[in-house]
């Protein structure tokens, strides 16, 4: 009843893939665009959405702070999508999204170029040089999204729990030994993960529920929960901020009691 | 005659995997030590590569031209052990020293540092610090040694077949995933692959006696094989030395017939 992220290349495979597994499982199938739809519910234009997603950022975009605001969203509507577990997310950056230590089975695949190209001139018939300059496109895109803002280079094998190359082994395959990992007793979903993932999500809903409130949208703040309990840090530009974080976080579903201690004034000069 | 190539970080858990996939399957597991000693039997030449391996481990230049000869003993004698059976070879670059052959998965197990400290510090009796500084040393001479080689990436996971991390993944259930892979029809032996294994052999062999010759040590020259006829292609050669190649060539055993051409010489990486 665990959760499995898949990170792949565009026309990878990763969607039939998550299909696969879902239909092995027995789990929910969500791609990007269930997580857009859920985050727009914040009021925000979903193509903003996807663009935070996709492109990354430019030399001046590195200032602004609507790319925080929309991972925030992002981040808090598939936190909030996988909580209660059996789900697959085939999607940028699922295992960073999400964080490290969840019971989170975290996979990618990797398909040989070649493979990739067919795919894509098959279902957008592109011809062989405009798929290849896409690929390139994409790919470079990702890299540079997931290097700024995680500081990671995405096709680390580190970052994730399981890498499968599709150049020999079959999309079955993959989805068998995926399932059969999934099953083991090293990702059942128990009280103790159950308890992570809801407060993954309070945590997540809290940041988002900030970045979303005017009074405290232009901060950007740490934030963690430990049953319910909720610690936020980071520094603040004015000290009437103090206040309001503290009653939107406290106004927001699940949670118990909200520390304050580590948030940071202005200083006066 | 399965065959896994492994790449594992220093102190990754690869030794418990190997003792696992023995016990688990009957596979016979190797290192990079296994197939040195094997090279070390062929001779003086053979000793000479690797001590010098050592010893010009600053000077570039030298070091680069023992790559070639160094590969190809290493490949002759991880092939030897290939032909005999079941095989996990666990190895510097493990993944990369025998390309080409259709059945062989290549896997790269990954251990977080965490693990890695502690699986050393109970081994070798060291500090904290002194494993972490250990392990960091090591990882970097391997990804080193593999840009070297190779003039790859440890890292690019599209070298792999398969990564397995063991941060979450428990070695027990790596061990049946390489066991299920080995299993799997991609990687099953096929008429076909067992017949290229054994004509990678036989240019190894040939492409190791021109090594084991002073006489025709440096000449970059690749091989191809069709049942014991062997095709050496490489660089215009005076007579002399043209005849030295062709002889040495001809008291191989398994060659019935050779013929050199002048041509471009494949990498042996690429040799069938």
């Amino acid at each position: 009843m665990s959760v499995i992220t898949i990170s792949r290349g565009s026309f990878s495979g990763g969607k039939i893939l998550a299909e696969c597994l879902a239909r092995k499982l027995g789990y929910r199938c969500l791609d990007r665009d269930v997580i857009v739809e859920r985050a727009a519910a914040y009021g925000v234009s979903q193509d903003d959405l996807r663009e935070a997603l996709q492109k990354p950022p430019g030399f001046l975009d590195r200032f602004k702070h609507k790319r925080y605001l929309y991972l925030a969203l992002m981040q808090a509507s598939l936190a909030e999508e996988v909580r209660t577990g059996k789900a697959i997310y085939h999607g940028l950056a699922g295992h960073l999204l999400l964080g490290g230590g969840q019971p989170i089975l975290r996979t990618r695949i990797v398909a040989p170029i070649e493979r990739r190209i067919e795919m894509l001139q098959e279902r957008l018939r592109y011809s062989r040089r405009d798929a290849i300059a896409y690929i390139a496109k994409v790919d470079e895109e990702r890299r540079k999204w997931t290097r700024f803002l995680y500081g990671v280079d995405w096709e680390d094998p580190a970052l994730y729990d399981l890498v499968i190359n599709l150049e020999h082994v079959d999309i079955e395959e993959a989805c068998r030994v995926i399932s059969s990992i999934v099953l083991g007793p090293r990702f059942e979903f128990t009280a103790e993960s159950q308890r992570r993932m809801d407060d993954l999500a309070i945590a997540s809903r809290v940041r988002a529920d900030l970045a979303i409130n005017r009074s405290t949208s232009d901060l950007e703040l740490e934030v963690v929960a430990h049953d319910g309990a909720v610690t936020i840090q980071g520094k603040v530009a004015i000290t009437a901020q103090i206040d309001e974080v503290k009653r939107v976080a406290s106004a927001a579903s699940g949670v118990a009691s909200v520390n304050i201690d580590q948030l940071v004034p202005p200083i006066r000069v | 005659m399965a065959l896994l190539l492994i790449s594992r970080g220093s102190f990754s858990g690869g030794q418990l995997i190997s003792q696992c996939l023995s016990r688990t399957a009957g596979t016979r597991c190797l290192t990079r030590e296994d197939l040195t000693a094997v090279v070390n039997t062929h001779g003086d030449l053979a000793n000479q590569v690797l001590t010098s391996m050592a010893r010009a481990a600053q000077d570039y230049s030298r070091l680069s031209a023992l790559r070639r000869p160094y590969k190809i003993l290493m490949q002759r004698a991880l092939l030897e052990y290939v032909r005999q059976g079941d095989v996990a070879y666990f190895g510097y670059s493990g993944h990369l020293l025998l390309p080409g052959i259709a059945h062989a998965a290549r896997v790269r197990i990954l251990a977080p540092i965490q693990l890695r400290i502690e699986m050393l510090m109970k081994q070798g009796g060291v500090s904290e610090e002194q494993a972490r500084e250990r392990i960091h040393q090591v990882d970097e001479e391997r990804s080193r040694w593999t840009r070297f080689m190779y003039g790859k990436s440890l890292k690019d996971p599209e070298l792999f077949d398969l990564c397995i991390n063991l941060e979450r993944v428990s070695f027990p259930t790596a061990c049946g995933m390489l066991l299920s892979l080995a299993q799997q029809s991609e990687f099953k032996p096929t008429p076909e692959s067992v017949a290229a294994v054994e004509r990678r052999y036989l240019c190894a062999c040939v492409l190791a006696a021109l090594i084991d010759n002073p006489r025709t040590f440096e000449l970059e020259v690749g091989a191809t094989a069709e049942g014991g006829c062997v095709t050496l292609e490489g660089p215009y050669l005076e007579d002399a030395d043209r005849a030295a190649v062709l002889e040495t060539a001809r008291t191989v055993s398994g060659v019935t017939d050779v013929q050199y051409k002048e041509g471009y010489a494949p990498p042996f990486d690429l040799t069938s």
